[in-house]
C-alpha cells in the first residue's frame, strides 16, 4: 500500500524541507522506495537539501507540461537506491501548475514507489493548494512558538476541510532547558491547543544546520539526536510503535546517581 | 587525407563535403565516418541527417541516400543543403542578446543568437543561447550553450564555476569535492564527446 504523505506547516522557516529530506532518507535507509517531491515552485530548495543541486536537468513543471517523462525527471540520490527526488521548477511560479494536474502526478508516482512525500511551500495560496491536491495524510509541522503554532492551527482546518482527515502533528526544534523554565510552549501545551496526534518530537541541535548546509540528511549521522528523531518518526509512519525520544539530557553524573538510587530503592 | 567531416547536430549529424573529388572516394569516406558514428546514435529514436556541399549528381544522391537510410535503420529524414539553404541558415543567425546586471535565482535569459552577461549569474539562475554564452563575471547558476544542438558553441566565464554546464546536448557537472583555489577565467568546449575547461589566458 503506497501512501502520498504532505509536510506542511502554514508559517515558513519552522523546518518542512529539512523534515521532508529526513524522513525520505529514513524511510529509504528502513528499505522503502521513497519518491520526495518538491512542490515549491520558485523557490525550491530540497535539492540543496539533499545535496543533489547539480543533476537537476528536468523539473517537476516539465513534467506536467509533457516536455519530459517522469522517468527522465526523477533525481537518484546518490547515498540511497531507493530513494528519489523531484525538483521544483526555479524559473516558474506556482500557476505553472493546477491541483488536478498534481493530483494525476501523484497517482503515477504512487504506482513507483511506496512513499510520496511532497515538500509543501508555506502558505495557504495556490502552492499548498496544489500540495495537497494529491495527499492521502498530511504531517503538520511546527515549533514551539505562538506564531507558528496559530498558523499550524490554520492549516489543521484547512486540512480536514479538504478531507485529508488525522493529520499528525510534528513538534520541531525543541529546547528541553527553555521548557523547563517555563519560557517555552512544550509538548503537551501545542498538543492540547491544536487537538491532533503527534507523531514526533525533534529537539532543536545546531548540528542540523550543519547537515543541511552540507547536503546530508541529519539521520544519517548515527550520533545526531534530530536523526534518531526522525528515523523514529519514519518508524511510526511505516506503523510501528515507538516511544518518544527521552529529550532530557542529564549528565552524566546525575545518570548515575539515578542509577544507584534505583538500586537502593529495590 | 581529410575527404569528408561530421557535424554533430540537434538530433543527428551533418556531413560537409567537400567540393570537388571523386564521388567513389568521398562515398567511402561517407561509409566509413558513418558507420563509426552510428553508436552514438543507437538509441535514438529518430535521426536528422543533413548532407553540405559536394557537387553531387542526381545518380550519386540516390546510391548515397539508400545507403545512409539502411545505415541509419529507416528511423532517419536524409536532406541535402545547397548553397540556397545555406546562405538561408547563415540569414538566419539572429541578434546576439547583452545584458547588463546580475541574474539571481529564478531569472533566466534565453537567446537565439549569443548571449553576454556583464554581471554575475547566480546559484538557480539559467542563461541558455543557440549561440556561445560569454560571462563577464562568476558563473554559477545553470548554462547551455548551443542549445539548438551547436557543438562548437562555448561558454566563457571569469568565473567558471556552474551548477551545471551543458553544451549541444551533453550536460556535465563539476565533480564534487572539488574545491577551486585559484581562480582564473575559463572557458569550456566540447572535445571528443565530452565538455572540457580551458584556461583563457595563457601564462
Amino acid at each position: 500500500m503506497s501512501e502520498v504523505i504532505v509536510i506542511t506547516s502554514g508559517k515558513g522557516g519552522v523546518g518542512k524541507t529539512t523534515t521532508t529530506a529526513n524522513i525520505g532518507t529514513a524511510l529509504a535507509m528502513a528499505g522503502k522506495k521513497v519518491v520526495l517531491v518538491d512542490a515549491d515552485i520558485g523557490l525550491r530548495n530540497l535539492d540543496l537539501v539533499m545535496g543533489l543541486e547539480n543533476r537537476v536537468v528536468y523539473d517537476i513543471v516539465n513534467v506536467i507540461e509533457g516536455s519530459c517523462r517522469v522517468k527522465q525527471a526523477l533525481i537518484k540520490d546518490k547515498r540511497h537506491d531507493s530513494l528519489y527526488m523531484l525538483p521544483a521548477a526555479q524559473t516558474r511560479d506556482k500557476d505553472a501548475v493546477n491541483a488536478e494536474q498534481m493530483k494525476d502526478l501523484c497517482q503515477k508516482l504512487k504506482k513507483e514507489f511506496d512513499y510520496v512525500i511532497l515538500d509543501c511551500p508555506a502558505g495557504i495560496e495556490q502552492g499548498f493548494k496544489n500540495a495537497i491536491a494529491g495527499a492521502d495524510k498530511a504531517i503538520v509541522v511546527t515549533t514551539p512558538e505562538v506564531s507558528a503554532v496559530r498558523d499550524a492551527d490554520r492549516i489543521i482546518g484547512l486540512l480536514e476541510a479538504n478531507e485529508i482527515n488525522d493529520p499528525k502533528l510534528l513538534i520541531n526544534r525543541l529546547r528541553v532547558n527553555m521548557v523547563k523554565s517555563g519560557d517555552m510552549m512544550s509538548v503537551e501545551d501545542i498538543v492540547e491547543l491544536l487537538a491532533i496526534n503527534l507523531i514526533g518530537v525533534v529537539p532543536d541541535d545546531t548540528s542540523i544546520i550543519t547537515t543541511t548546509n552540507r547536503g546530508e540528511p541529519a539521520v544519517m549521522n548515527e550520533k545526531s539526536l534530530p536523526g534518531k528523531a526522525y528515523k523514529n518518526i519514519a518508524k511510526r509512519i511505516m506503523g510501528e510503535e515507538v516511544p518518544l525520544l527521552e529529550l532530557d539530557h542529564k549528565s552524566i553524573a546525575k545518570k548515575i546517581k539515578a542509577f544507584f538510587a534505583k538500586n537502593k530503592e529495590q | 587525407m581529410e575527404v569528408c567531416k561530421i557535424k554533430g547536430i540537434k538530433n543527428g549529424f551533418r556531413i560537409c563535403l567537400p567540393e570537388e573529388g571523386d564521388f567513389e572516394e568521398i562515398y567511402a569516406d561517407i561509409i566509413e565516418k558513418v558507420g563509426n558514428t552510428m553508436e552514438l546514435f543507437k538509441l535514438k529514436k529518430e535521426l536528422t541527417v543533413e548532407i553540405e556541399g559536394g557537387n553531387l549528381t542526381h545518380d550519386n544522391k540516390c546510391t548515397l541516400t539508400k545507403k545512409l537510410l539502411e545505415m541509419v535503420d529507416y528511423k532517419g529524414v536524409i536532406s541535402y543543403l545547397g548553397s540556397k539553404e545555406l546562405e538561408m541558415r547563415k540569414a538566419e543567425i539572429k541578434e546576439t542578446i547583452y545584458h547588463e546586471g546580475t541574474l539571481r535565482s529564478g531569472q533566466n535569459i534565453t537567446s537565439e543568437g549569443h548571449l553576454i552577461v556583464q554581471g554575475d549569474v547566480n546559484p538557480g539562475a539559467e542563461i541558455s543561447a543557440c549561440g556561445n554564452i560569454v560571462v563577464l563575471g562568476q558563473l554559477k547558476g545553470v548554462a547551455h550553450a548551443g542549445c539548438e544542438g551547436d557543438e562548437n558553441a562555448t561558454v566563457c566565464a571569469l568565473l567558471l564555476q556552474p551548477t551545471q554546464l551543458r553544451i549541444a546536448e551533453i550536460i556535465t557537472r563539476a565533480p564534487e569535492n572539488d574545491k577551486k583555489t585559484e581562480y582564473y577565467p575559463e572557458i569550456a568546449r566540447i572535445k571528443d564527446g565530452c565538455i572540457y575547461t580551458y584556461p583563457i589566458l595563457k601564462k
